[in-house]
């Protein structure tokens, strides 16, 4: 029968999309190891580019370095920015309607492409605030970045604590800030971090906010708040459009991929160790 | 995993103490940042690096400088962008593979140019291109080329086959986009059918990979590489002798500009690549500057 | 809820310490907010607003793109055409393939596929741009100058696969949310009458999921347009206007990347790139707006749970 036909089609689409969807992730994991794990050691991971031209041969610990202290400052500009900010939303915040309003912006503003931030981020803090291309200009537009992540993965671990929490520790008389601090935030510590992982993991991966702001081709390494860094994603943009080494750009995604997946596994057992 | 609040609080706190140490702000700049055409780049690169290891801190280079860490940052983006960057201080020593426009110089006040070296800008195919064939281009055909105008081969000469061009340029921030722009197609623009390119080190890359592709690039790199095909222009050879004694029409001054004065830091690293990093320019296969004075 | 009103509107509600840590959370909040804020204004000021500017909109839109041409000509019409083309034939691809996998998670898996799943479209979803379009430059553009004999292949069906791979993931995800919440619903009431999984699907589910669906869409186009990095390394960075899914292109993204750098400030062209990039930030807030409103429609809530 037709009608038997159809289901069968249906059931075979929808499995093959979903093989597909576990087919696709691994053929790209295991081509980029294939290729880069040739290049990956120790020594790429701890020198300093080198060669002729620049990048060719040598490591590339001055990207690992940047990428790294990039994120790290802009994460202690948007981690208590974003928790403060959901904590007035989902706790001192009188009107519903402003909680929606507000949370509605973020949400909007969460979506917007990372190279319009980074195009803010050149014109006000590297030009008009004459920050330079430098690492605290790009650290605030990767905060920039972080920060509506952070915001509505916090909220939404607020919210999601239940009303037995609450009401049990205001019945006991202890004001806002106690119950903040001593249950508010232990109960919902994994969501939190994992969801602060997620922005981080997103951050670390975008080359083009950095691009204008903080990314130089080569750097010896020096990490100064006053200077620009090389970073993972940029210097993989360098090397494949500047035509450098592909050898090097395959062991670069390679080291860039297998970091962002570290801290995406982090994500995922924190998750699965959420306690109620 | 029972973490305790102690730890969370605890690890913002080094967070933040780690930042305000790493925000050791001196009175002395002990960086130089230079930026901008993708020809110098890795000559200056390469003399930045060389420079960073025989020098570790700028008392060495010089007793009356401080103790501190010699720290040079080098990155491309085209010749505009150097310019443009030493104009509103990204950089403090541009690179510029073309001479300073007039609204460049009035942005730019009071300022010092120096000349590293000069190269010409040569037109370049892969060996197995169809056009490869020929020695000579002439300024005519460059225009019917890049102007859109030849679609195939065959509109350039009638007896190459009818293959496609593929025209490569570089983006509009480079000063060679420029030199072509103003000293061959005039009045004409671009074909919008170009590809653009990021530098000249992805120029010769793609022109290398492609049997279609024609490209203008920098003679030294050109001439290097072994795949390549490159023209003469005008019955000129873009050969490093053609540079000095000027008869390649399409020369440039590679220099380096610097906004007002430069200060002593970039002062010693632009002698360092004037004099011993001659040889580094050498190496490169770029023309040493006391030759074309 | 309505005792936490009483208490912070009280004047003994809140201890001092509370009112302190209140007032620096809305500091925060302020801050936060104002920062997102002053961006679009940034933008906005840097477009050079004035007399010009409803002019320069238009131009935007429609004109053609020779900076070197005297006078200028700064239109960016080939750059939107690009970014919709590219868009378009990654939504094609992933929009299909997405709602499958979103039906299968949420319905048909097995468990144990479902547990591979999950940590598989998490993967697909770090990868970096760079990566994918580094990936894309060394396997697509290789493959399709082969394959279509083309002098270069770098195409707009090249960047637009690689993009859908990247769309794949949130659709999946946000669809599969859908798809979940209506199949709860419905399913043991639908079931119970006899009737088979398509049908279901085809008169139930899909019916009732079809706002999250839609929402799932605009998810899709709202990364694609703002996409950079991968669409600069593989859509060819020309000015012409591609009149075939075969041909380069040049996506507003990379335009704005490529230029930005070397573009004098408060120039015409500068004040041009910044009108294309406050359009462009304007086109993803709408969408983003459409698709919290559309959650609303299929949860009830404006967020998920």
């Amino acid at each position: 029968m037709t009608f038997r036909t159809w289901n069968i089609l249906y059931y075979f689409f929808v499995w093959l999309s979903g093989l597909l969807g576990i087919a696709l992730p691994l053929g790209i994991g295991f081509y980029l190891l294939l290729n880069g794990g040739k290049i990956l050691n120790i020594a790429f991971l701890l020198d300093r580019p080198h060669g002729s031209p620049l990048g060719s041969e040598g490591g590339i610990l001055p990207a690992i370095l940047g990428s790294f202290s990039l994120t790290a400052i802009g994460l202690a500009v948007a981690l208590p920015a974003g928790i403060g900010s959901a904590v007035y939303l989902s706790e001192f915040s009188c009107s519903a309607r402003l909680k929606s309003f507000a949370r509605l912006l973020i949400e909007s503003l969460a979506g917007v492409p990372s190279i319009i931030y980074g195009l803010f981020g050149y014109a006000f803090f590297v030009l008009l605030l004459q920050m330079g291309t430098s690492l605290i200009a790009g650290s605030l537009v990767m905060a920039i970045v972080m920060y509506p992540i952070i915001l509505i993965t916090s909220q939404e671990a607020f919210d999601a604590v239940s009303r037995e929490y609450r009401e049990a520790s205001l019945s006991l008389g202890i004001d806002h800030t106690e119950w903040i601090v001593r249950v508010l935030f232990v109960k919902s510590f994994t969501r939190i971090l994992a969801g602060v992982v997620l922005a981080v993991g997103h951050a670390m991966g975008s080359a083009a906010p950095i691009l204008f702001t903080a990314a130089v081709f080569y750097s010896a390494g020096g990490i100064r708040l006053s200077q620009p860094v090389m970073t993972l994603p940029t210097h993989l943009y360098f090397l494949v459009s500047e035509g450098v080494s592909f050898e090097n750009a395959f062991g670069t995604a390679l080291v860039l991929v297998i970091g962002l997946l570290v801290f995406n596994s982090l994500a995922m057992i924190l998750r699965n160790n959420i306690k109620e | 995993m029972q973490l305790s609040l102690k730890t969370f609080f605890g690890t913002i706190l080094f967070c933040l103490i780690t930042v305000s140490g790493l925000a050791q702000e001196a009175e002395f700049n002990e960086t130089i940042r230079v930026g901008g055409s993708t020809t110098l780049l890795p000559v200056i690169a390469d003399c930045a690096s060389q420079y960073m290891e025989k020098y570790s801190t700028w008392d060495k280079v010089d007793p009356s400088l401080p103790k501190k860490q010699v720290l040079i940052f080098v990155t491309g983006g085209g010749s505009g962008f150097g310019v443009n960057s030493a104009i509103n201080g990204t950089v403090d020593i541009g690179m510029s593979s073309r001479d300073l426009k007039e609204g460049e110089k009035t942005k730019l006040g009071a300022h010092k140019e120096c000349l590293v070296s000069k190269d010409c800008v040569a037109f370049a195919v892969k060996k197995d291109n169809p056009l490869a064939t020929l020695d000579n281009l002439t300024a005519a055909d460059i225009v019917k080329i890049y102007s859109g105008e030849a679609k195939t081969y065959q509109d350039v000469r009638p007896n190459l086959p009818a293959k496609p061009i593929l025209i490569l340029m570089r983006d509009m921030a480079g000063g060679s986009t420029e030199m072509v722009q103003q000293l061959i197609l005039k009045d004409k623009t671009f074909s919008s059918q170009a590809i653009q390119v990021p530098s000249q080190g992805a120029n010769l890359k793609k022109v290398e990979g492609n049997s279609s592709a024609i490209t203008y690039i920098s003679s030294v790199l050109a001439l290097e590489s072994d795949k390549l095909k490159v023209f003469n222009f005008e019955g000129v050879e873009p050969t490093n002798e053609n540079v000095v004694n000027g008869k390649y029409p399409i020369t440039r001054p590679l220099i380096l500009v610097v906004k007002d004065k430069p200060s002593l830091t970039e002062q010693k690293f632009i002698d360092f690549i004037l004099n011993e990093g001659q040889s580094i320019v050498a190496e490169h296969g770029y023309v040493p500057v006391k030759k074309v004075r | 809820m309505k005792w936490d009103k009483d208490l912070s509107t009280r004047h003994g509600g809140l201890s001092a310490r509370d009112r302190i840590v209140r007032s620096l959370c809305l500091l925060f909040l302020v801050a936060g907010v104002g920062i997102l804020i002053l961006t679009i204004v940034y933008l906005f000021i840097e477009s050079g607003p004035g007399k010009g500017f409803p002019y320069r909109v238009l131009d935007c839109f429609t004109g053609e793109w020779q900076p070197l041409a005297t006078p200028p000509k700064l239109g960016m019409a080939h750059a939107w055409v690009s970014t919709f083309m590219i868009t378009g034939i990654a939504l094609a691809i992933s929009l299909p393939i997405g709602f499958g996998i979103g039906l299968f998670t949420s319905e048909i898996a097995p468990l144990i596929v479902r547990r591979l799943l999950t940590p598989s479209l998490e993967l697909l979803a770090g990868i970096p741009a760079v990566v994918y379009g580094f990936f894309g430059a060394v396997t697509l553009v290789r493959w399709f100058e082969k394959v279509f004999q083309l002098s270069t292949g770098e195409t707009i069906l090249g960047a637009g696969i690689v993009l859908s791979v990247m769309m794949l993931p949130f659709i999946a995800s946000t669809s599969a949310e859908a798809f979940r919440a209506v199949f709860r619903e419905y399913r043991e009431s639908v079931l119970s009458l006899g009737v088979d999984q398509l049908t279901m699907f085809r008169r139930v589910i899909l019916v009732r999921a079809f706002p999250g669906l839609i929402a799932a869409a605009a998810l899709g186009l709202a990364r694609g347009v703002g996409e950079t990095l991968a669409v600069l390394m593989l859509s060819g960075n020309t000015t012409a206007f591609p009149d075939s899914i075969l041909s380069r292109g040049q996506p507003i993204t990379a335009l704005l990347a490529t230029e930005i750098g070397e573009t004098a400030v408060d120039s015409e062209k500068y004040h041009m790139l910044f009108t294309g990039a406050l359009c462009l930030m304007l086109l993803v807030l709408l969408l983003n707006l459409a698709i919290s409103f559309l959650k609303k429609k299929v949860y009830g809530t404006l967020y998920a749970s």
